[in-house]
């Protein structure tokens, strides 16, 4: 799911990706909704909401949306920088520790949550900012590695993609391309994953309150194991397939050094 | 080389996000400041009404039966001054009846969530406006005919 980079990723590995990682941000978005009254993915809407509240003068929620719209772009910043600044033997590593950030983020928010939250403003505020900064880590390594293919924290692209698609699978010329097909696919993928995200922690916050955030990092963590899991199943599979052909070679030389074996 | 320049631009860019939020957050009041002390209640206004059947009911309307009606399953019902202490709790008064509740601002300081300490029951109130003098809040109201109230209060003893 991330080792792989931009045009050499298949249509599996963006959707693996796309879908876990929505489900991530359904349930990220629609917990910081529910406990702190803010989205932390939807930006457009923060937008709006920072040119509302300079109309208005109110200076501090100016500071708060302006440090919140600050943050996504920063964790994007973050993860693309991570991304491009990776020497290419380490990309693995390079494209897992913006989700390792990311996890070690909305981890904070949990533990913070679950065990020291007064409700003050200031708490809010905060990790509301570190929920923001974590979904641009998110939204940057999924657009980067996949050369834009996967965003999965706001939708209002991936809809208009979307619109765009089906209306194209109405005439039977593009209906018979492929790329548009596996587009179609993904972009539906991920946006029913973010929706059930959203559900999942809809209902399961009623249950578990804070403890959500862990559902949400134990999903990223699945992200990384996976592929860590990739690589040692391939070096295996390399090197059971050397051993076979090492010993099919020694017993082919021990059957040629027999045949030339002078009969006395 | 390299690396250091780029390390430096990220630090650059970090410290001028960090820079303008300070300065920003230099200038302005946390609605937790502003919301402390005293307030009186100056008016119960009914906004913005859904249909009931054929008829339309209300439309931008202010009685005192209007409060009767859309506060009487409200925490805040039957309060005329409310007093907001700074450890969280508010006082609301009428006369010689008092209650105190909990409360505290959400979001991005445009949620005011009211909660009765001895029960799971809240209440959440939208800031549409909080100044030095004057402080107005909404609420959706289910009661009969869905549509919003808007509440405005005058500070005391400014």
């Amino acid at each position: 799911m991330l080792r792989k980079y931009s045009n050499s990723r298949t249509l599996s590995d963006n959707l693996k990706l796309g879908s876990l990682t929505a489900f991530a941000a359904g349930m990220v978005n629609i917990g910081s909704l529910m406990i702190f009254f803010a989205f932390s993915s939807n930006v457009t809407g923060h937008y709006a909401i920072l040119a509302s509240e300079i109309v208005k003068g109110n200076v501090y929620q100016v500071a708060v949306v302006f440090a919140w719209i600050f943050l996504f772009f920063f964790g994007s910043f973050t993860s693309n920088y991570i991304v491009i600044h990776t020497k290419k033997q380490f990309t693995l590593l390079g494209h897992s520790l913006p989700i390792v950030l990311e996890i070690a983020c909305l981890f904070i928010v949990g533990i913070y949550g679950q065990y020291f939250y007064q409700e003050t403003l200031t708490e809010t505020e905060a990790l509301l900012c570190l929920m923001l900064f974590a979904m641009g880590l998110q939204n940057g390594l999924t657009a980067s590695i996949s050369n834009s293919k996967v965003k999965t924290t706001h939708l209002t692209g991936a809809t208009t993609d979307l619109g765009m698609l089906v209306s194209m699978l109405t005439k039977k010329e593009f209906r018979a391309k492929k790329e548009i097909r596996d587009k179609t696919k993904l972009l539906s993928v991920i946006a029913s994953s973010y929706l059930a995200g959203g559900i999942f922690a809809g209902f399961v916050y009623l249950s578990i309150g804070f403890k959500m955030f862990y559902v949400a990092c134990g999903l990223l963590v699945c992200v990384i194991i996976y592929d860590v899991f990739k690589i040692f199943s391939v070096k295996f599979q390399n090197s059971k397939r050397r051993e076979l052909n090492n010993s099919q070679q020694v017993n082919r030389i021990r059957s040629e050094s027999k045949k030339e074996i002078p009969a006395y | 080389m390299k690396t250091i320049k780029s390390i430096a631009a990220y630090l650059l860019i970090l410290s001028v996000g960090i820079s303008v939020f300070i300065i920003l957050f230099s200038y302005s009041k946390t609605p937790e400041q502003s919301i402390t002390g005293e307030w009186e209640e100056m008016e119960w206004k009914y906004e913005k009404v859904n249909k009931i059947g054929d008829s339309i009911i209300l439309n931008s309307t202010t009685t005192d039966n209007l409060k009767q009606l859309l506060g009487k399953n409200l925490i805040i019902h039957e309060a005329e001054n409310w007093i907001f202490t700074d450890d969280g709790k508010l006082i609301l008064s009428e006369g010689k009846n008092e209650k105190t509740v909990s409360w505290r601002i959400k979001g991005r300081g445009h949620v005011l969530k009211i909660k009765y300490d001895d029960s799971d029951v809240i209440e959440y109130y939208n800031i549409t406006r909080l100044t030095e003098d004057e402080m107005v809040l909404n609420f959706d109201s289910n009661i009969q005919a869905r549509g919003i109230a808007k509440l405005t209060f005058k500070r005391k003893n400014i």
